[in-house]
């Protein structure tokens, strides 16, 4: 056979193509690094300002006496008050801290998260979903997407392990923000877990209880999911109230993020998602 | 205040494009996104100071995918002796021909890889393609040669 042509190889490259991108995203996410880069900056000013005036007052206390003494402490007061000033204008974090941790949420800013997500708080106590018969292949949207539209980032609650109706209600959920690749990987591997039920589910043993927040690109809430995790990093079921998926495992790297906020039993090894990446 | 809207326009217009040599380039679907997250990210800082934002975009792309494979190994390694070709075996599709050359890009070193996508995919000519990878003409010639000889690809157009 010939060997392939330029044309072969340019017909072989163009294969695939077509998926475009969401620029909202790529502002939001430019807007997110422009904030930080002004924050770093913003904070280097301040360190420098804070030594400057805290050399300049040491210099003047080994000089004269008592003028000395007090010049210095002025310059020590003034480095430290740019250095205060500075420190003002850093994004402050302590307003959605405080504001989601009275909805029972304890947000901690992860790196290269989109402070959208910083507003979404996680329900005080773990949600359950009742579905119809339980849910299943047959039920109405049972099949649909966990995600009506598509997702940007994604706010996972940890309740700890699973409780009845009957015992002490669960504690404050902690709490993981994601955005990026980590969300997207999440995602997929939600959407793409099985629609029917098999005859041996995975997810038995101990199971932690999750609530797992889809957030769209202009920081909208989306669906809820529901999973119960077990140590073994697999849920029987998830679902949004509407959408079912059986076996889920989330990918290997993430669902040790997500077990660790909510540990309980004994660690066992992760069950190896079929659909994890990196 | 940044022009959001012109960028959204250069996104609508040229983000599948991006994408997809974003894709070849690394070879993973993933991967491609993530780099061409990073490289439209930059385009979108330096929005209102680019002349020409389609070529930035391309360097930026090409430029973040190097760096990353100087600092990582994402798995794979370009190799000496790249898998048997397809146009070697009877009755081959020419579907399974495509896919293996893909399969066969991913066997090239990162600059042999940059230069095919650049020369082949995005249509550039050799001195575009020298002036996005920042490399004389003279070595985008040996290197695409290189690269094409080990894709066993036979090319009968004249250069571009």
């Amino acid at each position: 056979m010939a060997p392939p042509s330029e044309f072969d190889l340019r017909a072989a490259l163009r294969e695939g193509e077509g998926e475009g991108l969401d620029a909202d995203h790529l502002i939001i996410a430019g807007g997110e690094r422009r904030a930080r880069r002004r924050a770093r900056l913003l904070s280097t000013a301040a360190l420098i300002a804070l030594v400057t005036g805290g050399a300049i007052g040491l210099s003047q206390l080994g000089g004269s006496g008592d003028s000395g003494g007090a010049s210095s402490a002025d310059s020590a007061r003034r480095g430290a008050a740019a250095a205060g000033a500075a420190g003002a204008h850093r994004p402050d974090f302590g307003q959605a801290t405080r504001s989601a941790a009275a909805n029972g949420g304890a947000p901690a800013p992860q790196p290269g998260a989109p402070m959208q997500l910083d507003a979404v708080a996680c329900p005080a106590a773990a949600p359950a979903y009742l579905l119809p018969g339980g849910g299943g292949l047959n039920s109405y949207g049972a099949s649909g997407p966990m995600f009506a539209r598509a997702v940007s980032g994604v706010v996972v609650c940890a309740y700890g392990p699973a409780r009845d109706a009957t015992s002490t209600p669960a504690r404050h959920p902690a709490r993981l923000a994601l955005s990026g690749s980590p969300a997207r990987r999440l995602v997929t591997s939600m959407e793409s877990a099985s629609t029917v039920a098999s005859a041996q589910p995975c997810g038995r043993g101990s199971t932690n209880d999750f609530a797992i927040i889809g957030v769209g690109s202009s920081g909208q809430r989306l669906s809820l999911v529901t999973a119960g995790i077990s140590n073994y990093g697999c849920a029987e079921m998830i679902t949004n109230g509407t959408a079912v998926r059986y076996d889920w495992s989330p990918p290997p790297d993430l669902a040790r993020r997500m077990l660790a906020l909510a540990p309980s039993g004994p660690a066992g090894s992760l069950r190896p998602s079929p659909s994890s990446t990196r | 205040m940044r022009d959001e809207e012109g960028f959204r326009s250069f996104v609508e217009a040229n983000g599948a494009t991006l994408l997809h040599a974003a894709r070849l380039l690394t070879g993973d679907h993933h991967r491609g996104e993530d780099l061409v997250q990073t490289a439209l990210i930059k385009v979108y800082l330096k929005w209102g100071h680019i002349d020409a934002p389609l070529p930035y975009a391309r360097r930026a792309l090409v430029n973040a995918h190097i760096d990353q494979t100087r600092r990582k190994w994402w798995g794979e390694r370009p190799t000496e002796t790249l898998p048997e070709q397809a146009g070697e075996v009877a009755d081959v599709s020419a579907s399974d021909s495509r896919d293996q050359l893909r399969r066969m890009l991913g066997g090239l070193a990162a600059k042999e890889r940059a230069v095919i996508v650049l020369r082949y995919y995005c249509d550039l000519s050799e001195q575009e393609t020298a002036a996005t990878l920042g490399m004389p003409v003279g070595t985008v010639k040996s290197t695409c040669s290189r690269a094409l000889a080990r894709l066993r690809v036979e090319v009968t157009s004249g250069a571009r």
